[in-house]
């Protein structure tokens, strides 16, 4: 019985910093990602050699927190699936879950305002609007690789 | 001694049959006025004959059409009415019409609201309030984007790698 016990537990924890490292791992991916949404910005917003020299490093760690967030995010979005599924949750633990999804939630913003406050200063009005612009393209034109690299049959 | 007889003596003369006896003997013994009785008794007789040939008016169907005809009015006018406000009785249009009305007018005044903010807007009345970083969000970005990107697969992740390598070779290279 204690063998079995020992077992599951193992298995648990096993499993666990198996998910966990995988979050925390770097994608492979997220280097081309990055290129992505800089050379999108420069297309979009049209910087001149200066302006793109100090914007690079503000969209690098744009793109990084939007990493961390969805990462912690998704974590917490898994973890308040398994407390409502589970009968012996406590209202604590899922208030506690609960909170910090919507913690991630709110970081996302703030790192939407932070990037749009550190960049603002460096554009002219008319790259400011521009920037708004890039923001929808440039998801989108992600969103829609994404589906094409989960689905690449319908693309032939 | 009297003299010729008088218009009205022969007016009475035509209207009455009896009529004195001395103006007869006059009217037999001067040529004057026989000429002018029987002038007068010709065109009385012309306008005697002409009167009798003028038939009686029917005056029952005269009334029976004059009947007819403001009754016809009547319904006439009435068709015309309910035409016009018939269908205002119904049921079915009144809850309508009261359903537009009450839809209507508050719509109409919130848009005549909204389009007189525009115009006070348009000429620099007030200045326009910007969007908040949370509309920001809203309107720029997409979430859970990158949410799907973190739940990619190993090969899924090899697939979008080649797809961002080929979106960053059809544009400039910036490094």
């Amino acid at each position: 019985m204690k063998k079995l016990l020992n077992a599951f537990l193992f298995l648990t924890l096993a499993s666990g910093g198996a998910v966990s490292a995988q979050r925390q791992q770097p994608l492979k991916i997220e280097a081309d990602v990055l290129d992505f949404y800089v050379a999108e910005f420069h297309s979009v917003v049209k910087t001149n050699p200066d302006q793109f020299k100090k914007v690079r490093s503000v969209i690098k760690d744009y793109i990084e927190n939007r990493f961390e967030i969805s990462a912690r995010r998704l974590e917490m979005m898994q973890q308040l699936r398994v407390l409502v599924q589970r009968p012996t949750s406590t209202d604590e633990e899922i208030l506690r879950a609960t909170s910090e999804f919507d913690k991630a939630d709110a970081d996302m913003q703030t790192n939407q305002v932070r990037f749009l406050n550190t960049v603002g200063p460096l554009l002219n009005p008319r790259q400011q609007a521009r920037v708004r612009i890039f923001q929808q393209m440039a998801d989108r034109r992600l969103l829609q690789m994404i589906n094409s690299a989960r689905n690449p049959e319908a693309q032939k | 001694m009297f003299g010729h007889l008088k218009s009205e003596d022969f007016v009475n003369l035509i209207e009455s049959s009896e009529a004195p006896a001395k103006w007869r003997r006059h009217i037999d013994s001067c040529h004057r006025c026989r000429a002018t009785w029987e002038t007068l008794s010709a065109v009385h007789v012309e306008i005697t004959s002409v009167g009798e040939d003028i038939p009686e008016p029917d005056w029952a169907a005269f009334r029976s059409s004059v009947r007819d005809k403001l009754f016809a009015r009547s319904v006439q006018r009435e068709a015309s009415m309910r035409r016009w406000t018939g269908w205002l009785m119904r049921p079915s249009a009144v809850s309508t019409l009261s359903l537009m009305l009450a839809v209507g007018i508050p719509t109409g005044a919130f848009l005549w609201h909204l389009q007189k903010d525009h115009n006070t807007l348009s000429i620099g009345l007030e200045t326009p309030k910007p969007a908040s970083p949370a509309e920001l969000l809203e309107a720029g970005t997409d979430k859970t984007v990158f949410d799907d990107l973190m739940e990619l697969s190993e090969r899924e992740q090899e697939q979008l790698h080649r797809l961002l390598q080929s979106a960053q070779k059809g544009s400039s290279h910036l490094q």
